[in-house]
């Protein structure tokens, strides 16, 4: 066991050691003459415009939560499935029809996602999956 | 390796999790502090985990976790937007209405 | 089927209920919402009516044993659907005159509901964690309900934070707790902490400490224990009334219910750590605290909101009490009576309910201040009288079910013979006769400023007030049926064997 993290230790050394060796060898080789524009931060050739800190558009904030919804569900299907495989091959002790039981485990996650449904066409119906340009919509949706 | 390394490494996460929440007066900073709190436990969980013959409870445990901070966690920034629409502010020093 | 699944019939009453208002309100947008309101409070009482049916005596462990279906858990349910359906009635006027989102606020209060009855009731630790999240997170929305209202952002932000800090730390104690043992079930942990299976060091000691500590803390802020109390004035004052008389009664009911059976279960049997000493001094605190803070506020809710802090400490004496109580008398049973905690549950929820009545009918025409209940015996006599009665049995003075609630408690810790803590507990019910009669004094002695009209009462809400009224003096004119229920309830401590 304690082989194993050594082992990613030394590549972590190694990984550390290729960049290192390099800027390093090119620091003493390079002539060194800064000016203006070398110092310049770098954005595709033209000068950098703006700030770096902008604003994202807070429509953005219910999309997220959307897919949150999803996101999260997926963490949950890992163990249902877990549950599914282990049911399906040995069954439950107290059920009253043992061959049925992986259809119950099936219908339980059925019914999970259809609370999960519920939920996005409650989403849907409230208008967070539209991106409108009508303020007052917006402002009604996000109270912005 | 040992599970104590793991238990130091998580109690440190929770400490600086709890220090950060009662240092901090940024809202969102704080609930970042939060997420670190519930993180350390999940690293606590996982690493005693494998201290027994039935690991998957544990990483059952922490998949539970890691939706229920999800779920605080939407709700919350929803809780915070909300406020700062009207005061502008998420520093916690102006939240001072309700006092004594 | 699963057998044992059907027990879980009142939860999933609940839960469709809850689902199925939304489901309404998005098809029919435009139906009148008092009458999703309506479909609620029949929800509440068609789960009460399956509770009942269900009921028994006997201890059910479902879903792989991570649900634990007895006396205690049916007890509680009980009560909590009571305080749930009361509560939608006065809710369905108040949310009615100025709320946005009317629909779902009865679909957050079922779903915290239901949250709660899945609480009193579950034995392992992934269920109670969840459970635990699901009545704070409906709960953070339900504070900030009045979205215009500075007062209640304000009371919503505080109390995320501060239940989002307490889910940290709970989870935190779980984790120890589960480490050590490698279970998840509570009465697992509670056999592998007695010494019945292996642990993972032998000297248990510190993480068990550590667990229970941390453990205790994250139910401390849900019921608002001494050093965790600070956020419930602060939400109390500033969430929607109804909201307030909810997390106050039924939130705080089913934290104590948790309590009760974790601690009782997990940190009984053989458990080394005496835990009751740090209890006992807490309880000591949150008792003064409650009681001295209250005195100096002005706002009721805020006031009521330091009672209940008060009330909590009682509570805690009274599990002081019946932990020594076993420890002195070496009792090593498979079960628990909490009738002491139960009976003053019950008394708290039926007087703090009254009271949010009164206030809920109240706060149109005078507001939240004390000082503004002036006269309100002229303008109400019936309002005034009701609030009286109500006060009266907050501060625990015959013949109300205050009174029966304190008497049980002061029983029990006579009993432990923890004489000081009773004196002390008397002490504190003294002075809190002060700050409940400063408000009979505004509505009786006080002339009111200028000339207001009368009050107009909401139906509903009046027959919630009703009913309240009702159980504060029928239970405590005559208790005996009701303890004789109570004293059924018990814990089941070593129900796994």
């Amino acid at each position: 066991m304690e082989n194993n993290y050594n082992i990613v230790f030394l590549f972590m050394l190694a990984g550390a050691a290729m960049g290192l060796v390099g800027m390093g060898l090119a620091t003493l080789i390079r002539p060194h003459r800064p000016n203006e524009l070398k110092l310049d931060t770098y954005e595709c050739g033209p000068k950098t415009v703006g700030k770096t800190w902008i604003q994202y558009n807070f429509r953005f904030y219910t999309y997220v939560l959307v897919f949150l919804l999803f996101d999260i569900e997926a963490v949950y299907l890992i163990p249902w499935a877990q549950a599914f495989k282990h049911i399906a091959r040995h069954g439950i002790g107290d059920f009253i029809f043992p061959e049925m039981a992986g259809l119950f485990i099936f219908t339980e996650m059925l019914v999970f996602l259809l609370i999960l449904i519920i939920g996005l066409i409650y989403a849907w119906k409230k208008g967070a999956l539209e991106w409108t340009k009508d303020h007052r919509k917006i402002k009604r949706m996000t109270g912005f | 390796m040992p599970v104590i390394y793991y238990v130091i490494l998580s109690s440190l996460l929770f400490c600086i999790g709890l220090y950060g929440v009662l240092t901090r007066k940024n809202a969102v900073a704080i609930l970042l502090c939060i997420e670190i709190m519930l993180n350390a436990a999940n690293l606590n969980i996982i690493a005693f985990s494998r201290c027994w013959p039935e690991p998957a409870r544990g990483t059952i445990f922490v998949l539970f976790v890691i939706g229920l901070a999800a779920a605080e966690a939407a709700v919350g920034l929803a809780i915070i937007i909300s406020y700062y629409r009207k005061s502008e502010a998420i520093d916690l020093d102006n939240i001072n209405l309700l006092k004594w | 089927m699963n057998t044992g699944l059907i027990r879980l019939l009142p939860e999933l009453v609940l839960c469709f209920g809850a689902l199925l208002i939304i489901f309404i309100d998005i098809i029919y947008s435009d139906i009148k919402k008092y009458w999703l309101g309506f479909l609620a409070y029949g929800f509440t009482i068609i789960s009460f009516i399956c509770l009942f049916i269900l009921g028994s005596n006997k201890t059910w462990l479902i879903v792989q044993g991570s649900y634990a279906v007895d006396g205690f858990s049916i007890f509680c349910k009980a009560l909590l659907l009571i305080a749930g359906s009361v509560i939608i009635l006065f809710s369905i006027a108040y949310v009615y005159r100025g709320m946005e989102y009317k629909a779902e606020f009865f679909a957050l209060i079922l779903f915290s509901l239901m949250s709660m009855l899945v609480l009193v009731s579950s034995a392992d630790l992934i269920l109670i964690l969840l459970a635990f999240e699901f009545v704070s997170i409906s709960s953070y929305i339900l504070v900030g309900y009045h979205r215009d209202d500075m007062k209640s952002r304000e009371a919503s932000l505080k109390y995320f934070f501060y239940g989002a800090i307490s889910a940290a730390i709970l989870v935190m104690g779980f984790s120890f707790l589960y480490g050590l043992t490698g279970e998840t079930n509570i009465y697992l942990i509670a056999r592998a902490l007695g010494g019945k299976t292996q642990l993972l060091i032998p000297d248990y000691t510190l993480l068990a400490l550590l667990g229970l500590v941390l453990v205790g803390a994250g139910f401390g802020f849900k019921i608002g224990m001494f050093p965790f109390q600070m956020w419930i004035p602060d939400v109390y004052e500033g969430a929607p009334t109804p909201v307030t008389a909810f997390l106050s009664v039924a939130s705080k009911s089913a934290g104590v219910a948790l309590l009760l059976r974790f601690f009782f279960v997990v940190f009984t049997n053989n458990f080394s750590i005496n835990w009751s000493i740090i209890l006992l001094v807490i309880s000591i605190i949150t008792m003064f605290t409650g009681n001295l803070m209250a005195i100096s506020q002005n706002n009721i809710k805020r006031m009521l909101g330091y009672s209940s802090i008060a009330h909590v400490g009682y509570i805690l004496a009274g599990i002081v009490g019946i932990y020594h109580y076993k420890i002195t008398t070496g009792y090593t049973g498979a079960t628990f009576d909490v009738s002491p905690i139960l009976i003053y549950l019950t008394a708290y929820i039926y007087m703090n309910l009254g009271a949010f009545a009164v206030i809920i009918l109240s706060e149109d025409m005078t507001g939240d201040n004390i000082p503004s209940y002036a006269g309100m015996s002229q303008r109400s006599p019936l309002l005034a009288g009701m609030l009286t009665i109500f006060m009266l049995s907050l501060a625990g003075i015959p013949p109300t079910i205050g009174f029966i609630g304190k008497f049980f408690i002061f029983g029990e810790l006579v009993n432990a013979s923890h004489y000081l803590l009773v004196i002390l507990a008397v002490i504190n019910s003294i002075i809190s006769v002060y700050y409940y009669f400063r408000v009979v004094y505004f509505m009786y002695f006080v002339p009111p400023e200028t000339e207001k009209k009368g009050f107009s009462y909401s139906l509903l809400t009046m027959g919630a007030l009703w009913a309240c009224f009702a159980g504060t003096l029928f239970i405590g004119i005559s208790p005996n049926l009701f303890i004789e229920l109570a004293k059924k309830a018990l814990i089941g401590i070593d129900i796994i064997r």
